[in-house]
């Protein structure tokens, strides 16, 4: 009790202190004497918790940023209101202040209030003391300070901003820290924000549009000159200062730093995108030209009074900036002169190259538009109208590049060279996607992708050289070094090699001769080798030359092949492990497929070769067995499979020849007779043994690829014609690879711009072959040229083989996967087979096949439809498992259907193995599918109300598709997909089977797949209508199926909603809608069920809350005005507003900033009430009533008009 | 900020008794990211993850009122565990059209040792227990408390620099960080302990 500071405080003592069972004066003097002895800390720490629960404090929380959507609390910040959460932490943090008219203080800074707050940050009115002047406190929310990440970017965000200097860009006086919370100080500007102007005035005129928008470029470029890049240009961050109204930009960076306190809490997407690049939807790169695309949505409101992509949703806005042009803005207002247009659609591009060059350039033609309309008599239009610029794209990196390697010339006075020196260098190029960079001696200048429709690049002066880059060696470049002179043009062309017969030379010749010789003649090893002599044995032989089977195989279940891979590679591993039992198996069990039993037997007969394997007894057992299922379930194939199997090459004379050439070779030299057998056995499936092929990389060693590569890749080809190969296999990992049998890790088969290639992450293929080659080269020991040698040279050189098999260290693949991810489209899948059940009515089974030709220069393929596919309305659609390749789309055009996809849509990491996951072969398989087009709610369950359907937008679909058994186990998989647009933008199964324990409820969680690769985790519940009647059916079936052990009311489900045709007849409309809403409606009381517990809170938080609906006589929109005052804050908004008044309940939407009220209202007499969903990603309530089950963010607003006269007074 | 629950009764009985909201809800924000994290490192991609996640906890659902005080069958875990487990692996399977284009192999999670795999699950639910608490005891700091905790603690900085930049007492970072161990520590110990365990649900 009484204890000298100086002295250790007693072990109860410190629990006390913990505990806080101290009085003040003890609490202080043990603070004080912990702060200066380190042995009472440790003490504490080991008091608080034993060493084994503060490690596992910190492994659990330190990866706490994995949450789930129940936990996000954060996204409430959206809805408009201000929360407990936020308005308790803003008071947390503000320090004590001594001025009793002020809210607290922060630094030096006197608060004066609150301006304003989003997501993310919270803005301050503050007074500098000091200065004599308001400055404006924008601090990160404390809540979101917590992550290190967080704050670090911001503080650095801050810091680079503050380096702009311009009279477009608000300043920032300081960045600086308070409580661990970094903010910014910046100019307070008292004017209002360009949102705010819009938002009263609707579309500006053209004079207002020029010089706001030519002073928000000239502001934009002042920071990309800093390298900075803005990424939230948006009306909101354009303030107009002063008498004026100059344009000032403001937030510079900030975007960047608040998504990544938010994004990576909450997954949930910062703020409103509607002016958000595509390249920023979609998740990519950033640089300067997303800003410039910002600046065309900016113009583009300016000229209309709102934002050019629109949709109820975040998510809608984004994938409308991906996908969809907005209207004309001449349609919405024609007093818009056709080159504004111009100019904005030219910003709008969706690939930023073919944007303009430079905030700069557009600055500067906007100002001379605006000298034009000032005065149309002194200055004439512009001459360079910006459409032609179009073909004239130069990237902005060399405009930067070249600013920073021409800055020393501009201070020695030469302004205008920079200009002036340049010349256009243009590259043509035969082929789509080639990387090419641009060399000025050892120093590269441009790096770029030039596509047929070539590029052009406008670079100084200067001798330079232009290479493709990376290791492509398909290419021939003409003219590949330039001299560019002044105001010069020049012309580079690159052509892409046809792919050709590989010309063995050097190294490869040798080899090849030395392998043949060996194989022809094992008794000359030792002497010298046959340099005439052509590899006969294996080069010789037509290819397609089948053993057995020449006729193809009766298919007798299409339906099957979806297990084929799974087979491969688990008899592949039981083999491996000798584990014939397993084998036996695989084949009695799981083959009934004869794709599979080829494989097999080529695998077999691989295996059955290998004479020092001592399993032959097993193998022949295995045989027999295997040729009596085959007899049993194909009899057409056993015949020939039997004259493999069994008596291979008696029928078949080559074979034969083979055979006796193999026994009468070296044991050692038989692999490569195994694997010419193997081929040929396989003939038809040759992909598939060549997988197998490359597994036994022992096996293979480069010889076959040595021989003749080409023949095997044309197999493969083949095949793929016949629609059974796929583009990019993966040969898979496998975790039980043991050193002795095989070491391949993962093998893909690419087809790049025209070329199979294989990448092969065997850890590395070449260790394998040096192992094989040093084995070889132990037993031909002596011999002058020895295969290690041949091998070396073989691999070393740069050849058509080497670049198919490429024997790269992981690192180099990684780094060559990284370029490809980079560049997203430079691969492409070759071929995949899509089949698609048409779902007509009388046979819903049938399955049709689509062949997919993937031109291999671009990643767009087309398919063909089988002609037996009859096109019926609704009967074929495409769905695929997009899941993994969220950006292949399709269309249909003209019968034909388009189908356009990057390969690669994550980076795939393979130091990772799950991730490999992301980076598998996007396949189709056979569906019966069916199309909802989901118009109506309907509410399932109070809780599970989210929908994906749109009235606004009705490209959004929700599918069910149910796929078809395989043979009977599994009663059938039930997929929901939802399409946006023709686009399916998201599959997922939802259900397997029929059986009790499988039956899924319909409330499934599923993942909605953003376009930044976030996954939302979300409720879904089943919006749906019943098409034509045919369609009913089936919606029944589904439900029967699906849903049986769901807890909704049925009677609601079955119930047949009513035709969208009788809702049409008794539409309301809009304005008629909005009459009784017109006015003032102060808000009298909330309700809601946070966490279950009722929470019915008068105004807790509000002195006013007022909305007013009123007609915007601009654009004949609604806009509803938001004044509300709590005891922090008052805020004044003037949002857009629509109603759906045709729905039950009726729906109203507030599109403010910062905020998205989806809601719905009953307006009755003087009351009126709105209930909407806190989050916006959740769907709109479906009722009014708060009920204890509610969401717990649903919230009932409860208004009564205001009397006119009194305004502002508060009840 | 979410109660813990007073009553010594079993957070599992109380989910038996049907329509008690927020026991279900507590369960699902510790059990949830458990399962789901779990199933993620089996090798299932998102979306199956999250439906063998949704499975599982229907099963829970559906097993719920099955519990009673009496009962002895092993602890709840355990059982969540093989349910869990079971039905990752049969997502496995069901997909393995999937799987084997996406590298996963159904050995994957057949083929571990059940041992291992119980302990990571296990540790996938501990950890979680741990965000569970962080986030219910949170907001009963000042935030410079919590802040003072969770640099030292869980970024790892140094106590010397924390309270520097956050302008305090190297007293008070200790005072600070140790109150918030010492309650994170209750509230672990007593949802683990006490709450969890179908056992000790005997009253």
């Amino acid at each position: 009790m009484s204890q000298k500071v100086s002295d250790c405080p007693n072990r109860d003592t410190l629990l006390d202190f913990i505990s806080l069972h101290l009085d003040d004066r003890q609490v202080n003097q043990t603070e004080a004497h912990v702060s200066d002895c380190p042995d009472c800390r440790r003490k504490l720490e080991s008091l608080a918790a034993t060493d084994e629960v503060w490690a596992e404090a910190k492994d659990s929380l330190s990866s706490m940023e994995i949450q789930f959507a129940s936990e996000t609390t954060f996204a409430s910040h959206f809805n408009g209101g201000p929360s407990n959460a936020f308005t308790e932490s803003i008071h947390n943090i503000l320090g004590p202040t001594d001025d009793p008219n002020m809210m607290g203080r922060i630094g030096h800074y006197e608060v004066v209030g609150i301006v304003g707050h989003g997501g993310m940050g919270v803005v301050f009115k503050s007074w500098d003391a000091p200065l004599n002047r308001f400055v404006a406190i924008k601090m990160l929310l404390p809540h979101l300070a917590v992550s290190g990440a967080a704050r670090q970017r911001f503080a650095r965000e801050g810091q680079a901003a503050a380096a702009v200097i311009d009279d477009h860009v608000t300043p920032i006086y300081s960045v600086a820290d308070w409580q661990g919370v970094p903010y910014l100080v910046t100019q307070y500007c008292g004017g209002e924000t360009l949102q705010n102007r819009i938002a009263d005035r609707g579309a500006l005129n053209i004079k207002e549009v020029l010089r706001i928008g030519m002073q928000t470029a000239k502001g934009l470029a002042a920071a990309h000159a800093q390298g900075l890049v803005h990424r939230d240009v948006k009306p909101s961050n354009i303030l107009l200062d002063g008498p004026v109204e100059r344009a000032m930009l403001t937030d510079f960076g900030l975007a960047r730093a608040a998504d990544d306190a938010s994004i990576t809490r909450t997954g949930v997407i910062s703020g409103t995108p509607q002016y958000m690049s595509p390249e920023q939807a979609r998740g990519g790169n950033v640089d300067a030209r997303s800003d410039l695309f910002s600046l065309g949505s900016l113009l583009y409101a300016m000229c209309t009074g709102h934002p050019p992509f629109r949709a109820e949703t975040s998510y809608g806005v984004i994938h409308r900036i991906a996908n969809d042009s907005p209207r004309p803005v001449r349609e919405l207002n024609p007093e818009v002169p056709a080159w504004l247009c111009d100019v904005i659609e030219k910003l709008h591009a969706k690939d930023p190259a073919e944007r303009f060059e430079s905030a700069e350039e557009v600055a500067t033609l906007l100002e001379s538009y605006l000298a034009h309309v000032q005065d149309p008599t002194r200055n004439e239009l512009p001459a360079t109208k910006p459409k032609s610029v179009n073909s004239d794209g130069i990237g902005w990196k060399i405009w930067l590049s070249l600013a920073a390697a021409f800055f020393a010339v501009l201070f020695a006075g030469a302004f205008l060279l920079n200009e002036l020196n340049k010349g256009k260098l243009t590259i043509q190029c035969s082929a789509d996607d080639v990387p090419v960079r641009i060399m000025q001696g050892d120093t590269e200048v441009e790096k770029l992708t030039v596509s047929k429709e070539g590029a052009t690049v406008r670079i100084a002066a200067g001798k330079y050289r232009v290479e493709v880059d990376g290791n492509i060696d398909k290419f021939s470049i003409e003219n590949e070094s330039v001299t560019l002179s002044r105001g010069s043009a020049e012309v580079v062309k690159i052509q892409m090699d046809r792919p050709s017969n590989p010309q063995p030379s050097g190294g490869v010749e040798k080899a090849l001769r030395h392998f043949d010789s060996l194989a022809r003649n094992p008794d000359s090893i030792g002497s010298t080798s046959h340099p005439n002599d052509q590899p006969k044995m294996m080069m010789d032989t037509p290819r397609g030359a089948s053993v057995g089977h020449k006729e193809e195989p009766p298919i007798t279940n299409q339906q099957d092949k979806d297990s084929t891979e799974m087979v491969f590679r688990r008899c592949q591993n039981k083999l491996f492990r000798k584990d014939w039992d397993g084998v036996l198996q695989c084949l009695t069990e799981d083959c009934r497929d004869e794709m599979i039993f080829e494989y097999l037997f080529g695998l077999q007969l691989l295996t059955s070769f290998a004479d020092d394997d001592p399993v032959s007894q097993q193998q022949s057992l295995l045989t027999k067995q295997f040729l009596r299922d085959l007899e049993k379930e194909f009899p057409g194939i056993s015949n020939a499979s039997s004259g493999l199997g069994n008596n291979y090459g008696k029928q078949d004379p080559e074979l034969k020849e083979i055979v006796e050439r193999f026994n009468s070779v070296d044991p050692q030299n038989r692999r490569r007779a195994r694997i010419e057998l193997a081929r040929r056995s396989c003939g038809k499936y040759a992909d598939r043994i060549f997988v197998s092929l490359l597994a036994f990389i022992e096996s293979i060693g480069a010889e076959d690829w040595t021989s003749n590569p080409d023949a095997i890749l044309e197999d493969i080809e083949i095949e793929s014609d016949r629609g059974s190969a796929m583009s990019k296999y993966h040969a898979g990992v496998d975790a039980e690879t043991t050193d002795d049998v095989f070491a391949h890790q993962r093998i893909s088969f690419l087809k790049e711009n025209g070329t199979w290639k294989i990448d092969s992450l065997v850890d590395s293929a070449w260790e394998q072959m040096r192992d094989i080659a040093k084995n070889v080269e132990s037993i031909n020991a002596g011999q002058e040229e020895t295969w290690l040698d041949a091998m070396t040279e073989f691999l070393g050189e740069a050849s058509p083989v080497t670049s198919r098999l490429s024997p790269k260290t992981p690192e180099e693949v990684q780094s060559e996967i990284d370029r490809i991810v980079a560049e997203h489209k430079s691969i492409s899948n070759a071929m995949v087979l899509f089949q698609v059940t048409s779902n007509e009515d009388d046979n819903p089974s049938i399955t049709k096949k689509y062949k997919v030709n993937l031109d291999g220069d671009k990643s767009r393929c087309e398919i063909e439809k089988s002609p037996d596919l009859t096109s019926k309305k609704k009967s074929q659609s495409l769905h695929e498992t997009n899941i993994r390749n969220p950006d292949m789309r399709y269309r249909e055009d003209g019968g034909k259907i388009q189908l356009e996809s990057p390969v690669f849509v994550s980076k795939p990491d393979f130091t990772n193995i799950p991730d490999i996951r992301r980076f598998g072969l996007v396949s189709w398989w056979p569906a019966d599918v069916n199309e909802f087009a989901f118009d109506e709610h309907l509410t399932l369950k109070d809780k599970t109300d989210v929908s994906v359907s749109h009235k606004q937008d009705n490209g959004h679909k929700l599918t069910i598709v149910k796929f078809q058994s395989n043979g009977g186990s599994e009663q059938g998989e039930y997929w929901l997909s939802a399409a946006c647009d023709n686009r399916p933008v998201y599959m997922k199964r939802v259900g397997v089977g029929t059986t009790p324990e499988s039956t899924l409820t319909i409330e499934q969680h599923i993942s909605w797949r953003n376009f930044d690769g976030t996954w939302f985790p979300h409720k879904i519940a089943f919006d749906y209508t019943y098409g034509d009647s045919q369609y009913k059916q089936f919606a029944l079936h589904v439900q029967a199926a699906m849903f049986d052990s769901v807890h909704f009311p049925k009677e609601t489900f079955i119930q047949p909603a009513p035709s969208p045709k009788v809702n049409e007849a008794k539409t309301v409309s809009e304005s008629e809608a909005f009459e009784p809403l017109l006015g003032t409606w102060s808000l009298v009381e909330r309700q809601a069920y946070p966490g279950g517990t009722d929470s019915k809170d008068v105004l807790k938080h509000f002195r006013q809350y007022d909305f007013t609906f009123s007609k915007n006589t601009t654009n004949g929109g609604y806009t509803a005005k938001l004044v509300y005052e709590s005891s922090t804050r008052r805020n004044e908004s003037s949002n857009r507003v629509t109603l759906n008044p045709n729905s039950t309940p009726r729906e109203i939407n507030v599109f403010g900033e910062g905020f998205l009220i989806q809601g719905v209202y009953e307006c009755e007499g003087d009351t009126l009430r709105i209930a909407y969903n806190g989050k916006p990603e959740i769907a709109r309530a479906k009722s009014l009533e708060v009920k204890p089950d509610s969401d717990p963010t649903h919230t009932l607003w409860i208004f009564e008009r205001k009397k006119s006269g009194n305004p502002d007074t508060v009840d | 900020m979410p109660q813990l629950p007073e009553t010594r009764k079993s957070l599992l009985l109380q989910l038996a008794e049907a329509d008690e909201p927020s026991a279900w809800t507590q369960f699902l924000s510790i059990y949830e990211p458990a399962i789901f994290h779990f199933a993620i490192s089996r090798g299932l991609q998102e979306a199956d993850a999250r439906d063998v996640t949704q499975q599982v906890l229907l099963a829970v659902h559906k097993k719920a009122p099955q519990w009673n005080s009496d009962q002895d069958q092993g602890s709840f875990r355990g059982w969540l565990f093989t349910v869990t487990r079971n039905l990752a692996a049969k997502s496995l399977r069901t997909n393995r059209r999937l799987a084997i284009v996406n590298g996963a192999t159904l050995d994957d999670v057949v083929d571990t040792a059940p041992n291992e795999e119980c302990s990571a699950f296990f540790l996938e639910y501990r950890k979680q227990v741990f965000r569970w608490a962080a986030n219910s005891i949170k907001d009963q700091y000042l935030l410079r408390t919590w802040n003072a905790f969770w640099r030292t603690s869980v970024d790892g900085e140094s106590a010397e620099q924390v309270a520097r930049e956050l302008g305090i007492s190297l007293g008070a970072v200790y005072a600070g960080k140790c109150r918030i161990m010492s309650r994170l520590r209750d509230v672990v110990e007593q949802l683990t302990r006490e709450e969890f365990e179908i056992e000790e649900s005997n009253e």
